[in-house]
């Protein structure tokens, strides 16, 4: 169980987290949901280090092994996806990359530029990219947004998977409440600008177990 | 760029091009038979002639090839210079203090005012090398500062998170990001470089050089043979062009 308490920022004069207190279930899949633009991103990039909070505390999660999936791809345009990938790992990876992109259903695109990939696939490459990286936390940012309902179910399976794999714990935005009540293992839900948490559920009172 | 090359083939950029070719030689040839004087303005056929004399001279092949390495030389020497000092100022802000001096000496204290200095200071053969690093370095410093300063900061954040160490910050990051900036303007700065090659070895008059073959042609009166080197020279720098477009395009598939 990781702590968050009190953490609030603002930009300028707008408040954008009025104090935020969340438990996070570790491990555990923890998704964060909210209205569009209030503030989930920000609160990601708190806990990833690149933006420092107003006040609160993180409760030791900024020092945990983190990777993080976000929303838009960041891939290097003038690496392949096999390189992109390889990027995040040690060096001397080859197997693991391989089995990564497997997993991911990219080995046919291993060695394309990002440019030549749909918005769904650069996706997917992100994902796999950040799901690559042996961590204690990971923080998903949209991570099936573009993806097709087919696909997302075989990547959300692997996250699943990846999760108890490394007893990790995810903490992932999402709008989706069917994606919620497939993956969370709890669900916060945040209110409007500023925001503060609404809701708190955990998985048995979706009512699926 | 792909805006460019589609318009290029669109309104016919070449045609366009070759046209304007013909048109300047044919303006050329009307005003040498006007002026009737081989001394002042030498026809072109009279200036090919010259050219096609000297492709038989072992000499001739010698001078190009000396003035070429030169500019080549040099120009490689100020982007090994560059590339590093650029990103080193790009991360250090205090590097780019100290350096902004030399730079903005290079750039606005007149080309022939540091040939004259140069001359006092180093032998007739290094005067254009060392004149031309002076000139071309802050050029292609600046470029790799401004790409170092456009560096997609969205990149710079994936990095951090993943706790990417230097080394993978420069060669996937900041290298590619400079050389993407370079590519734009290598062409321009090497043309640049041999510009001041020639000059300095003008100058400078060392012992084999196109610009010293210019002095000798021009004291001996000989326009023909003055054109002819500025026409083999247009050609050496119209051939590097080529070859770089022709490197680049290989080189960077990832784009278009």
């Amino acid at each position: 169980m990781y702590k968050i308490s009190g953490i609030k920022k603002s930009y300028g004069s707008l408040p954008v987290l009025a104090g935020i207190d969340m438990e996070l279930l570790a491990p555990g899949i923890n998704c964060l949901m909210g209205p569009s633009g209030c503030g989930k991103t920000t609160l990601l990039k708190i806990i990833a280090g690149l933006l420092p909070a107003d006040a609160g505390d993180l409760g030791g999660l900024g020092d945990q092994p983190l990777s993080v999936c976000f929303q838009e791809d960041r891939l290097l345009p003038w690496r392949t996806v096999t390189e992109n990938i390889a990027l995040v790992l040690p060096k001397n990876s080859k197997e693991k990359v391989a089995q990564v992109l497997t997993d991911a259903g990219l080995t046919a695109y291993a060695n394309n530029y990002s440019r030549e990939l749909s918005g769904g696939l650069k996706q997917r490459v992100n994902l796999a990219r950040a799901l690559a990286v042996p961590a204690a936390l990971y923080l998903l940012d949209e991570p099936f947004k573009s993806l097709h309902e087919e696909g997302k179910e075989e990547l959300m399976e692997w996250l699943l998977a990846r999760q108890k794999e490394q007893n990790a714990c995810v903490l992932l935005i999402t709008h989706d409440p069917d994606e919620a009540a497939f993956l969370a293992d709890r669900s916060f839900t945040l209110t409007d600008k500023p925001a503060k948490v609404d809701k708190i559920e955990d998985r048995r009172s979706f009512g699926l177990f | 760029m792909k805006g460019f090359s589609d318009n290029s083939k669109k309104y016919g950029y070449k045609k366009w091009t070759i046209g304007s070719v013909i048109g300047l030689l044919l303006l050329w040839t009307a005003i040498a038979a006007l002026y009737d004087n081989v001394l002042v303005i030498p026809s072109p056929l009279q200036v090919v002639a010259n050219i096609g004399r000297w492709l038989m001279e072992p000499k001739f092949y010698l001078i190009v090839g000396t003035s070429f390495l030169r500019a080549v030389i040099c120009f490689l020497v100020a982007l090994l210079v560059a590339v590093p000092s650029g990103i080193w100022a790009g991360l250090n802000p205090r590097v780019q203090g100290v350096l902004s001096p030399l730079v903005s000496l290079g750039k606005s204290v007149p080309t022939l005012a540091i040939i004259i200095l140069v001359l006092i200071w180093f032998s007739s053969s290094m005067t254009p090398l060392v004149v031309s690093f002076i000139v071309i370095w802050p050029l292609l410093y600046d470029n790799v500062l401004a790409g170092m300063a456009g560096t997609d900061q969205n990149l710079l954040e994936m990095a951090k998170v993943f706790k990417l160490p230097l080394s993978k910050h420069l060669r996937h990051i900041y290298l590619p990001t400079v050389a993407q900036r370079l590519k734009g303007s290598v062409a321009a700065t090497f043309s640049l470089g041999v510009k001041v090659i020639i000059a300095g070895e003008v100058l400078g008059q060392p012992r084999i050089g196109i610009g010293n073959s210019l002095q000798i042609a021009k004291v001996s009166l000989d326009a023909a043979g003055v054109m002819a080197w500025v026409m083999v020279l247009a050609l050496l720098v119209a051939g590097v062009e080529g070859l770089l477009r022709f490197w680049t395009k290989k080189n960077y598939k990832w784009q278009d």
